[in-house]
């Protein structure tokens, strides 16, 4: 097991090899949560590939900030021995980044997910087929969708009143 | 040899949730696999930016019902990190408890249906029977037998009092002497449930870590992860969490390590109840999550559940997203199936605990 100082230091070697901003912070039980936001999405499979070499295993990969106007940010959490280091790109809508499947075969589920979900996509993949949702629905699909709960709460109810007041009111 | 397309499911007698899998079969023989997903995505991670940070602990909760108290639990904790949190000594216990609870019962369950696959009623009846007084303690002390409600931010909503405490520890000594004496032999040494499951589903150690396998699953296969020992929360750190392995990674070794952590799931309970400190449950009042964002990690029954949180400083959170230890299984099976036999098919399938509910929200 590295201690924390080895892990600050060994993702430190990596942050300073890639243009981009590094910060950590360290838990009471010595576990490390770093962050790398990268400063060009091109650099990401090299990232990937660095802390791979220093042990890394891939955990998860989060895609956020899905506004139409703003840039959509995809976080790659990785594990070492227990501590989280997370690599953040920046991505426009309907951009493209880079696969890292040839270096974490547990990434393919992850990219296929963010794919459908958001507008986004991943080169260099051999089989972008979709994961959960059927090929007839339309990507970010989730961002227009209302949820029942939100059609048949209060507010609804209000504007079905309001309309029914209208429509009286016209047929007078 | 002939060559054929089978497909299972999505609604299939050996699969409890659905799951569609094409299997390319050459006589007798697994030569491939396809897996379609997505029968019951239910649009959680969406819903969770539509609901408030509190409404969200009772939607987190309904991900999974095996594993329902590891959702909140890692969620209250993504936020007590972002708002500098500090839960109370006895919470921290408590929060073992209900955590190690569920691990007893998720996993007895797994092995309970493992039983019924390899035809051997009995020992399916026996095992469901015992998990029961699990199942009867989650309801004594939580009021409930699936989902606990045991997390709020800050804290637990639950309490053992002395009373409670030494009704727990009659049901441990009760379960405890079954499965040591009684369901674990079974495993090791029945021939029936041996020669079904010894040498089957087979992955090794590095392909676990090349596919990112947690948990029992990767155990099984000798790779001593576990998020208890690894990134200690709560008190695990002072538990000193024994990390079961098995070297072979076939069917029975992952059975084989559920059983045992179940035992190792009552010594911890046992450690919680006996050193349970005096003091309060939670923090304090509902409290102001600021902005911010934070990652965590809890050893669930199945492995390594991991939170991704980020918040804006609203009541609403800008983005929960969280990846189950079924998610990488699934693409696992692959391994685990190729070259098997077809009448193994749902014995490998159960040996990775699957959730599908928990995979695809």
């Amino acid at each position: 097991m590295n201690e924390a100082s080895d892990i600050i230091d060994l993702v430190a070697s990596v942050a300073r090899t890639i243009p981009g901003e590094f910060s950590f912070n360290e838990d009471k039980h010595g576990r490390v949560t770093a962050w790398i936001t990268l400063q060009n999405s091109t650099d990401l499979v090299a990232a990937a590939r660095a802390l791979k070499a220093i042990g890394a295993r891939l955990s998860m990969i989060t895609a956020l900030s899905d506004q139409p106007e703003s840039i959509n940010t995809i976080a790659y959490h990785f594990d070492i021995d227990g501590s989280t280091v997370t690599l953040k790109v920046g991505v426009e809508p309907g951009g493209s980044v880079e696969t890292i499947v040839p270096l974490f075969r547990n990434a393919d589920w992850h990219e296929r997910e963010f794919m459908e979900l958001y507008d986004l996509h991943v080169s260099g993949r051999a089989n972008s087929r979709r994961l959960f949702l059927d090929e007839t629905i339309d990507r970010r699909v989730m961002q227009r969708l209302i949820p029942l709960s939100v059609l048949s709460n209060a507010a609804s109810t209000t504007m079905l009143f309001e309309k029914l007041i209208v429509d009286r009111e016209k047929s007078r | 040899m002939k060559s054929f397309e089978m497909p299972v499911g999505p609604l299939h007698v050996s699969l409890e949730e659905p799951m569609y899998f094409r299997i390319d079969v050459e006589g007798e023989e697994v030569a491939g696999i396809e897996i379609t997903a997505g029968h019951v995505h239910r649009g959680i991670e969406y819903l969770t930016a539509k609901r408030n940070i509190y409404q969200n602990l009772a939607l987190i909760e309904r991900v999974c019902s095996l594993c329902s108290n590891s959702h909140p639990q890692a969620y209250c904790m993504g936020l007590e990190k972002i708002a500098g949190i500090e839960v109370p000594e006895r919470a921290q216990y408590l929060r073992v408890i209900a955590d190690e609870i569920k691990r007893a019962a998720s996993n007895m369950f797994n092995v309970a249906i493992l039983a019924h696959i390899v035809g051997f009623e009995s020992l399916f009846m026996h095992v469901m029977e015992a998990r029961e007084i699990m199942q009867d303690t989650k309801e004594t002390v939580f009021g409930n037998r699936m989902d606990l409600a045991a997390n709020v931010i800050g804290g637990v909503k639950f309490d053992i009092a002395e009373d409670r405490i030494a009704y727990v520890i009659a049901q441990l000594n009760r379960l405890e002497p079954i499965l040591v004496k009684e369901i674990i032999p079974l495993y090791e040494t029945n021939s029936s449930i041996l020669s079904r499951t010894r040498g089957i589903g087979l992955i090794n150690r590095d392909q676990c870590i090349d596919y990112g396998l947690m948990g029992p699953v990767a155990r099984g296969s000798g790779y001593a992860y576990d998020v208890r020992s690894a990134a200690p929360y709560a008190v695990y750190d002072r538990l000193d969490v024994d990390v079961i392995t098995y070297p072979d990674g076939d069917v029975w070794s992952r059975a084989m390590v559920r059983l045992k952590e179940v035992v190792e799931a009552i010594r911890l309970m046992r450690l919680c109840l006996r050193e349970l400190p005096e003091g309060p449950l939670t923090s304090g009042p509902l409290p102001f999550i600021p902005a911010g964002e934070a990652i965590t990690k809890v050893e669930a029954p199945r492995g390594e559940l991991i939170y991704y949180l980020k918040t804006d400083g609203t009541d609403i959170p800008a983005r929960v997203k969280w990846r189950v230890p079924t998610y990488m299984n699934w693409d696992a099976l692959e391994v685990m199936m190729v070259g098997g036999r077809i009448s193994d098919i749902p014995l490998i399938v159960n040996s990775i605990d699957p959730c599908i509910s928990c995979t695809e929200r």
